[in-house]
């Protein structure tokens, strides 16, 4: 294809799918986050940051390692996103989408400043644990295992997502809670608690992508406001309407730039950039959303 | 009202209940009553508030004002899922079946709230249309396969009271008489159900009692019998 040696097409797919993996876990907790609190939940680089910044800080400060900050970070970073919930966003679910969005991108310039104050802009390296250092020799590329496991803890994390919410009694309440609220709450269930814990858990999800991420990316107090365009290009391009649909784009988007990079270095950071405007153009309701969104 | 039993126990009894919606005044003053077991019709014109009535039972509007007891437990100011978990069960107008989920999930889906609400089987016998779509999606149901489903998932939960909005309406004469059968089995189990209906010749072969309901307000109740005694009256306020 195009010239392009086979084990080096292979290779950059690979880091496509690590890049699409982080893509997918961010992008699913936002379509989670969208579903049942109708609000764009802007925050969720922020939320990343803290993760990848949080793991950073148990290390430093805490000696505590990699795998506590795996457990830790994301509980954590649930609780400070339960607090925004219960203290923030409760009064706007009657609103119009742009109050959540002006909330939450007004939280998260507060969470990057607080932290950009601490402790700069640079980045604070992460090492790699000692588990999952080295790699395999795949014939066709070099796999670090880190990378590896990037990929498998990501792909695990949205497929437990995914049984949770289409396979259990408590997805079954969360889809009837996004479809109509309302009615879900006239059946008696406890749609206000369930939104506390979408959002808790969307947030979780970032906080774990973020721990994921500090080994590869260094930990910043901008790592959110890197990551969270592309994020949000996904969203676009995939449609708010399903989980399944956010996971999918997360991973095309990241192989669609890895494919570029090959092919136009160039244009790395801005096809899925145009993407996103061929799709707004020809499908504006995303690759798997719905009409009505 | 000569003959209703005043002495039962009351299972709903609503007095001067206002309801709106943002500036729209709706409900003008209800009073009306349930007894424990009875089947009772709410008949009106379409726009006469007989769907406001349900959904402010349920907390579903927002401006309500007024009283509604339901077995001494006030029921205004109470959210929509605690007046469920009181034992409520509420089947919408527009049936409201999730599309989401599938026909089983949708009937499984309202969490059970008491002891005593009806097994699966029981379900199954009532509307047996149900058992062969389990798998399916809901919205690839027919009207009247929506219907059963609706009516059939708030059986399981234990609700003693169930509030039916229009559950024939737009439905096949055969699966009318289908939904008829099902109601009167209810019936003699014991539910407590307050009925929306358009059909007064369907509603006279369950209900122990019709209220009429015109421009937000109950302003008669009838007996099933005298009701067929004097069709007239009854002609005039659903205009027929
Ligand atoms: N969501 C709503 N917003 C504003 N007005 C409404 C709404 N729903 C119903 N109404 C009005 O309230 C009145 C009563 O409606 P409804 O309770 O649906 O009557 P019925 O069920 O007896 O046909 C009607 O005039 C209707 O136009
Ligand atoms: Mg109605």
């Amino acid at each position: 294809m195009f010239g392009i040696p086979l084990p080096i097409l292979l290779g950059q797919l690979m880091l496509g799918l690590i890049n699409g993996a982080f893509y997918a876990t961010m992008s699913l907790g936002l379509a989670l986050i969208f579903g049942v609190l109708n609000i764009i939940n802007f925050a969720h680089g922020a939320l990343y940051m803290m993760g990848g910044f949080f793991a950073w800080i148990l290390l430093q400060y805490f000696g505590l390692g990699y795998w506590y900050a795996l457990i830790l970070v994301p509980i954590i970073v649930g609780i400070i996103g339960l607090v925004i919930e219960r203290l923030l966003l409760r009064h706007l679910y009657n609103l119009d989408h742009v109050y959540g969005l002006l909330l939450t991108f007004a939280l998260s310039l507060v969470i990057e400043g607080v932290f950009r104050q601490n402790f700069g802009v640079s980045g604070q390296p992460y090492d790699i644990p000692t588990a999952l250092r080295g790699g395999f020799d795949l014939g066709f590329m070099f796999l670090p295992t880190y990378r590896a496991w990037v990929l498998a803890a990501s792909v695990g994390i949205c497929l437990f997502t995914w049984v949770v919410v289409e396979w259990t009694r408590l997805g079954s309440y969360l889809r009837a809670a996004t479809e109509n609220p309302a009615l879900a709450r006239a059946f008696g269930i406890r749609v206000p608690s369930l939104i506390t814990m979408t959002y808790v858990g969307g947030v979780m999800l970032a906080a774990f992508a973020g721990v994921l991420a500090a080994p590869i990316y260094q930990v910043s107090s901008i790592m959110g406001s890197n990551i969270i365009p592309v994020v949000f290009a996904v969203v676009v391009i995939g449609g708010l309407g399903s989980i399944f649909g956010a996971v999918a784009t997360g991973f095309l988007v990241g192989l669609l730039e890895g494919l570029t990079k090959l092919i136009y270095p160039p244009a790395t950071n801005t096809a899925v950039f145009i993407l996103m405007v061929v799709i707004l153009l020809l499908r504006p309701q995303g690759l798997f959303g719905k009409r009505n969104y | 009202m000569s003959d209703r039993d005043q002495s039962a126990d009351r299972c709903l009894t609503v007095t001067n209940l206002h309801a709106h919606y943002g500036d729209s005044h709706v409900l003008h003053g209800i009073d009306f009553f349930v007894n424990d077991g009875e089947v009772v019709s709410l008949l009106g014109r379409n726009g006469a508030g007989k769907t406001t009535m349900l959904k402010s039972i349920m907390g579903l509007i927002g401006g309500r004002t007024g009283s509604i007891l339901f077995k001494g437990t006030e029921l205004v100011g109470r959210e929509p899922e605690d007046t469920a978990r009181l034992g409520i069960g509420y089947c919408p107008d527009d049936r409201g079946i999730f599309a989401s989920l599938s026909v089983a999930e949708n009937l499984l889906l309202p969490p059970v709230v008491k002891s005593g609400g009806m097994e699966l089987e029981e379900i199954y016998n009532l509307f047996p249309n149900i058992k062969e779509r389990l798998s399916a999606s809901g919205n690839k149901l027919s009207g009247g396969e929506q219907q059963m489903l609706a009516i059939g998932r708030i059986l399981r939960t234990g609700a003693r009271l169930l509030l039916l909005d229009e559950p024939t309406e737009g439905l096949a004469p055969r699966i009318v008489k289908q939904i008829g059968r099902a109601l009167r089995t209810l019936k003699t189990r014991g539910f407590t159900i307050l009925l929306i209906e358009q059909n007064f010749k369907f509603a006279s072969t369950i209900s122990d009692w019709h209220y009429l309901v015109e421009n937000g307000k109950v302003v008669d109740g009838i007996s099933s019998d005298n009701a067929l005694k004097d069709p007239i009256k009854l002609q005039r306020y659903l205009g027929i």
